[in-house]
């Protein structure tokens, strides 16, 4: 078995036993051991190589499993279902896919990069304001704003470098800047006295926003994201 | 209803992805912002009218947040940066324009009074590299290299190399130009203040949850 996998499957189960035993250090150095196998796979490509299944369900995981525990959710489910994520990264293959040179700029993998990871957190904040009700989820869905917004600037910073843009009017650009606005009112609904009642709900929702971002606008629309 | 209010942050928010989701579906031509001077020429009806109400929305979204200042200077700041962003985002179609040239090695173009050369072109380890000018009727000139993701950024204009194709034997290069315009690098310095902002705002409060904290004595929850 490669040591890759290997390494993936000690992750899940130390995830697995820290959710079981309710010991937040486990989950904890399951999430450093995960993230320590993303850093390795960067080095050995020779850049992060977060365009693949496999690397992309890790880097969720341990972005679950750091937000769970600093968000003081319930251990028992941030660690199994911590430990279920790593584990069915296990069922994907490993290897990764070549990328355009043109497209290797750090530009690019921060602009990629800060949005996967915001992603991340807003879909552990989404699951953890379903599940666990004593989760603290506004303070890791603000940085997951912030890393959001990163990744808007230096995708406008690129655009404008590489095609004399700062806003396209693709699909993928337009639902963008439209959740990045709905992230901002998440946070900005603790200020009213209705709203602030359902803040809970609209992280739920935005994390539904953050499946058909990632995963729907190119598919049912296409664009200039495709790549 | 208090134009402050969240909830019509809300409906703002709400009418810009409405807005989004029908320009998404009937655009099928990708366009940036800076070509849609000459582009929503060939828009139907129904993407001319989305086009105009998704520019209302961001319209809308930045006045309120130019409104909306939040409490002490630090706030202020953010919500000023965010909103000028906005508006500047909206301002781009007006105040930015581009155009597409084709150009041979040692060959130029005059567009209204500017002329856009290029000198050599260079073909080195899969980097296409061209040497480039504009000259203004005023007698500016600039001059410099321009390559993938390194465009000529200069007083008298901005030249882009978008692709490359072949004629009769010869190498033509797809050339982006536009006049200056402050307005991509003021969003960009703007944006990029509101992000480092941001990220100080968030350390300071450590992005609590003001909601948890309410009526125990945080300053920040009892607004």
């Amino acid at each position: 078995m490669e040591l890759v996998k290997l390494l993936t499957g000690a992750g899940a189960l130390l995830s697995a036993t820290g959710g079981v035993l309710r010991n937040r250090t486990l989950i904890t150095i399951s999430a450093a051991v995960v993230m320590g196998i993303l850093v390795w796979r960067s080095f050995t490509f020779g850049y992060p190589p977060i365009f693949d299944g496999f690397d992309t369900l890790l880097l969720f995981a341990a972005v679950f499993g750091i937000t769970a525990v600093f968000s003081k959710a319930d251990p028992r489910l941030s660690g199994v279902l911590s430990g279920v994520f790593i584990g069915g990264a296990l069922l994907l293959p490993t290897e990764v896919k070549s990328i355009p040179p043109i497209i290797r700029t750090p530009l690019f993998f921060i602009h990629v990069g800060s949005a996967i990871v915001s992603y991340a957190l807003f879909l552990s904040c989404s699951l953890l304001a379903l599940f666990s009700r004593e989760a603290e989820v506004i303070k890791p869905f603000k940085w997951g704003f912030f890393l959001f917004t990163v990744s808007l600037l230096f995708g406008a910073l690129w655009a404008f470098l590489a095609w004399g843009e700062i806003f396209m009017l693709d699909p993928k650009s337009i639902f963008s800047v439209g959740f990045w606005l709905f992230s901002a009112f998440v946070f900005h609904t603790l200020y009213d006295e209705k709203l602030k009642n359902h803040t809970r709900l609209m992280v739920v929702f935005n994390g539904l926003l953050v499946i058909f971002l990632f995963l729907g606008v190119n598919f049912l629309f296409g664009g200039t994201h495709e790549f | 209803m208090s134009f402050k209010s969240v909830k019509l942050f809300g409906v703002f928010t709400a009418l810009f992805l409405i807005v989004g989701f029908s320009v998404s579906l009937y655009e099928r031509s990708i366009s940036g912002l800076t070509e849609l001077w000459r582009n929503s020429e060939t828009f139907g009806q129904v993407l001319k009218i989305s086009t105009l109400f998704l520019g209302g929305a961001l319209l809308l979204v930045s006045t309120q947040t130019l409104y909306c200042r939040g409490r002490g200077r630090l706030d202020a700041a953010i919500h000023i940066t965010a909103g000028l962003s906005l508006l500047l985002l909206f301002l781009t179609p007006f105040y930015w324009h581009t155009r597409t040239l084709y150009l041979y090695p040692y060959s130029y173009v005059k567009l209204n009074g500017t002329t856009v050369g290029l000198k050599e072109l260079t073909f080195r380890n899969s980097t296409i590299t061209g040497d480039f000018f504009i000259e203004e009727k005023k007698g500016g000139k600039a001059e410099g290299n321009v390559s993938f993701n390194r465009p000529l950024i200069s007083r008298e204009g901005f030249i882009w190399i978008r692709g490359i194709s072949e004629f009769n034997g010869a190498p033509a290069v797809e050339v982006k130009f536009s006049s200056f315009s402050p307005v991509p690098l003021l969003f960009i310095t703007l944006f990029g203040v509101f992000t480092i902002l941001l990220g100080v705002r968030f350390l300071k409060t450590g992005g609590r949850d003001v909601h948890s904290y309410r009526g125990k004595g945080a300053p920040e929850a009892d607004r």
